[in-house]
């Protein structure tokens, strides 16, 4: 980390561990901004500059997700800002520890177009109708929760037998198309 | 139901397209069906629309009850109806019941009824957040009947879905526990 002005204290682990959970910055940025002040407050310095000064060395991390960058580069890009040694060390460290969450983090952030939320099913038989008095047909009802921006959409729609095991069928051809992927 | 039996010569083919055009839901205040019935038949328009609101309820009591066999339907009429003529709307009214019977179904209320779908498998490889990733994703377009119409209008809305790889196994899941539970009901 780069040499504090106020302290001449090495940052305890828990700040480290904090620069990891910079993906999370949605929900946890509070909580975030919360331990930087107590941070500030245990080692006698305002929190303002602290914030500033997180808020460059977050460039970091931030670049090297996207970059994909190993435990190596990291540290080497440390070193030549000016971080000491065993500090880079220590950090490098954590990177190659937490990396495969925080990767999975950012592709989680990324876009999504409706993407399917929730699904709520309900299957019955239709016992009789205004015009039948005895029926006796299976139906599937479906209900689909779309992500639309920041608000959630229903479709909710009904299918006949045949469609369901049609749509069943579809679906493990998908998946068997995605597991070729993965 | 008597006018019938008292015209002396409507043919076989007119007493089975009045059955017919008497069967949708509109036909007992159709006005137009009534005036062509009634030039078809040489009554007045009143009786024509008695007619049809007879043949109506007939036909619609055989569907509800869903009576099958001719009997049933013959003790229906009354005693001084003519007897060929009670035969021949009996028939045609036995002739009709399946195509009415599924008619019947496919427009009940339900649901907007899934009419198509399509789905491809994408791979994405990088994004704002991430300059080099391989991640499958799924898309789900489907064709829904848009429920503020008329069934059969041709109306459809469209809906497309994205599912990452978790959410489709998820899906699978739901679907295969529905599959076992109809397998369940079926046996039984």
């Amino acid at each position: 980390m780069l040499q504090l002005q106020f302290t001449k204290d090495t940052l305890p682990d828990s700040v480290s561990n904090d620069f990891q959970n910079l993906n999370k910055f949605n929900e946890q940025a509070d909580r975030f901004l919360h331990q930087l002040s107590e941070f500030a407050g245990e080692n006698g310095m305002s929190a303002g500059p602290l914030r500033n000064l997180m808020k460059s060395l977050l460039l970091l991390p931030h670049g090297s997700l996207k970059k994909n960058l190993t435990e190596d580069q990291v540290k080497e890009d440390l070193l030549t800002l000016g971080v000491s040694e065993d500090k880079a060390d220590h950090f490098s460290q954590q990177w190659s520890l937490h990396y495969p969450v925080l990767s999975r983090l950012a592709v989680g952030q990324t876009l999504m177009v409706n993407q399917l939320v929730d699904m709520e099913w309900k299957f019955g038989v239709t016992v009789g109708t205004s015009e039948l008095q005895k029926v006796g047909n299976t139906f599937l009802q479906l209900k689909l929760v779309i992500r639309k921006g920041n608000s959630t959409e229903n479709v909710y729609m009904e299918l006949t037998l045949p469609q369901f095991y049609n749509f069943l069928h579809e679906m493990e051809r998908a998946k068997a198309s995605m597991d070729c992927f993965s | 139901m008597s006018y019938l039996s008292h015209n002396k010569a409507p043919s076989k083919d007119a007493v089975r397209q009045l059955c017919a055009d008497s069967f949708p839901s509109g036909a007992p205040e159709s006005w137009r069906l009534a005036e062509s019935t009634a030039g078809t038949l040489s009554v007045s328009a009143i009786e024509a629309k008695e007619l049809i609101a007879a043949l109506h309820t007939l036909s619609h009591h055989i569907l509800f009850h869903n009576l099958t066999a001719p009997e049933q339907i013959l003790v229906l009429f009354p005693k001084s109806f003519h007897p060929s003529l009670k035969i021949l709307i009996t028939k045609i009214m036995l002739e009709h019941s399946p195509t009415w019977r599924n008619e019947a179904l496919s427009n009940q209320i339900s649901l907007p009824h899934l009419v198509e779908m399509d789905w491809r498998v994408d791979m994405k490889t990088a994004s704002d957040s991430v300059s080099r990733m391989a991640v499958p994703t799924c898309l789900v377009h489907m064709k829904v009947e848009d429920s503020s119409c008329l069934r059969g209008s041709g109306a459809l809305s469209s809906v497309t879905v994205e599912l990452s790889k978790e959410t489709l196994d998820t899906m699978l899941d739901g679907l295969g526990r529905i599959r076992d539970q109809l397998s369940v009901v079926a046996g039984k």
